[in-house]
């Protein structure tokens, strides 16, 4: 059997930077926005009327144009109609971390930080969307922990530069690089509470890396720790994989922790997201607290993983796969008849890798590991000794065939937020309802 | 494929008594016609962390649940290409003991990402045998 394990999650696509709104700093005791303004005559006098009084109470840096009335109105509807995740206390937390008045609720000023966070610092390859929504991708990288403090992946970096790559050829084997790879990988997850995970090289050679949740290993192709030589990109690049795939590890864990947390005994645990019983053990023994914000974080990744957005990321993860293949084929085609219909082909093909590889980084475990690996991977400052070459890549099998460059099935742009299981997602409540 | 149950009821027996992963009836227990292939895997601290085996014919997941009970669909694995797998629950160790907990790898099959599926289409060719230990 051709294993399905067969395409290097490391192929990136070319990443369109949209343009978001301009941002235009007005001080609101001053000058009242066109867009507050405009809200008037829409009749939605509740909102006007609140978010008139944040205004003449607080006297916030309006990001004028960075959401319209509409956008304001509806992040805030995303928060108060799931007030069982967005609780009195996360909500004051959130606006803590945002410099805001702690007591302040559910105004404007808050859905306003929020999209200015997402703005400025939410530009970590992935891009987080400018919604002013603190949903499961906005929140990890507004309260960091674990494999994504600040640093972490910084000190991860370091140890694989001088202990892995600067140390290529007197490591000689693929074991041995190998075993100092998940070493150091451990020595973060470790520290940060996480059970270290166990290794071993992927059936296919040419996978970069992979979490296996149910053995609790992280598995790397054979390939690359082959190599004679590495250039400081692919030095970069495994590194980069290497910090991604244990933060997966700690996702895992953090969801195991969430579950026990919400009543779910260990052997509950094991049977329901599928890891060993050793690891679900441990996260029973440190069940995270219900109404925490680190269970919140861990119920959107979660929600995605086991929970309402699981056909949704089933659907994505089968399609980026397929998409990933057709490119290659249509490419592998071109290459040997460069005929204008299989360039046309490739075209295509590319199109289609695109907007599953974007589908798939906006999974929220995905969107939360791309950007976590980034300060690992940039810490690379060097390759090995030696002259590197080019590291192959596989071709894999597509479960759901179809022609190379004909999308199998559309993925649409969803946002699965953070919501317990049985409750809908996109509960939306009347304006009245607005606080 | 009458085989394969005691095969890997012998296998799952071996997985819980050997710790190490040194005793002889883990060794004899791959040996069975039922399996093809084999890989012994340890945990980070030495001790048998899981066994999988290739099966020398498909089985299917009627087959299996008939004797070790209702498989659950676990979602698939944080990577492009993760495959599907399946959990026998029934097979986790009572408290204080060890067992062999049975997972089971389902081949890629039309239509698996689509919707209105169960995702337990396909057959099995490879199945891990883990070794779980309740406090």
């Amino acid at each position: 059997m051709e294993p399905l394990l067969s395409v290097p999650i490391r192929d990136r696509p070319h990443v369109d930077r949209t343009a978001v709104s301009r941002t235009v700093r007005t001080r609101s005791a001053d000058v009242v926005p066109a867009w507050f303004e405009r809200m008037q005559p829409a009749g939605n006098r509740a909102i006007a009327a609140t978010f008139g009084a944040v205004i003449q109470r607080d006297d916030p840096t309006i990001e004028a144009e960075l959401l319209d009335a509409a956008q304001i109105a509806d992040a805030r509807r995303y928060y108060t109609s799931q007030p069982w995740l967005y609780t009195p206390a996360i909500i004051v937390q959130l606006r803590t971390a945002l410099d805001l008045d702690a007591e302040g609720g559910v105004d404007a000023a808050l859905v306003l930080a929020v999209a200015k966070f997402q703005k400025e610092k939410g530009t970590a390859d992935p891009d987080l969307l400018i919604d002013g929504k603190a949903g499961p991708r906005t929140l990890p990288r507004i309260f960091r922990r674990g494999l994504n403090i600040e640093g972490q992946g910084e000190a991860f970096g370091e140890a694989v530069q001088t202990g892995v790559i600067d140390a290529w050829a007197t490591l000689a084997t693929a074991e041995e690089r190998l075993r100092k790879l998940v070493e150091a990988a451990n020595e973060r997850l470790v520290a940060s509470g996480v059970p270290p995970v166990g290794r071993d090289f992927d059936p296919d050679a040419t996978v970069k890396g992979s979490f296996d949740f149910p053995t609790w290993r992280m598995l790397v192709g054979r390939t690359v720790l082959d190599a004679p030589a590495l250039s400081a990109e692919q030095a970069s690049d495994i590194t980069g994989t290497v910090y991604h795939e244990a933060r997966h590890a700690e996702q895992w864990f953090r969801m195991s922790q969430l579950r026990a947390g919400q009543g779910l005994s260990a052997a509950g645990i094991a049977a329901e997201i599928g890891i060993p019983l050793e690891q679900a053990q441990l996260a029973a023994a440190s069940p995270l607290t219900r109404g925490s914000m680190e269970a919140l974080i861990a119920q959107g990744w979660w929600d995605s993983f086991a929970g309402p957005g699981r056909a949704h990321r089933e659907k994505t993860l089968v399609e980026v796969l397929c998409a990933v293949i057709a490119l290659r084929k249509a490419k592998a085609a071109a290459e040997a008849d460069p005929s204008a219909e299989n360039l046309a082909t490739v075209e295509r093909a590319q199109a289609r890798k695109d907007v599953a590889y974007a589908a798939y980084q906006n999974l929220p475990e995905e969107n939360d590991a791309f950007a976590t690996e980034h300060a690992a991977a940039e810490s690379i400052t060097r390759g090995t000794d030696g002259t590197p070459g080019e590291i192959p890549k596989g071709i894999g099998e597509c479960p759901d065939e179809t022609e190379a460059g004909a999308p199998s099935k559309e993925i649409a742009p969803e946002r699965v937020e953070a919501t317990p299981t049985g409750v809908p997602s996109h509960e939306i409540l009347p304006d009245t309802d607005l606080p | 494929m009458t085989e394969l149950i005691p095969a890997l009821e012998r296998l799952r027996d071996a997985v819980a008594r050997s710790g190490d992963g040194s005793a002889p009836e883990l060794r004899l227990a791959l040996e069975a016609p039922a399996f093809e292939m084999s890989a012994v895997s340890f945990r980070p601290d030495g001790e048998l962390g899981h066994v999988a085996v290739e099966l020398a014919e498909p089985a299917d997941v009627a087959f299996l649940e008939a004797q070790f009970g209702p498989a659950t669909s676990l979602p698939r694995g944080p990577s492009i290409g993760a495959p599907r797998m399946l959990l026998f629950a029934s097979t986790l160790p009572p408290e204080r003991e060890a067992s062999g907990t049975v997972l089971a790898e389902l081949e890629a099959s039309a239509n698996e990402g689509g919707e209105g599926g169960d995702g337990r289409g396909g057959a099995i060719r490879r199945l891990i045998v883990r070794r779980d230990v309740a406090d």
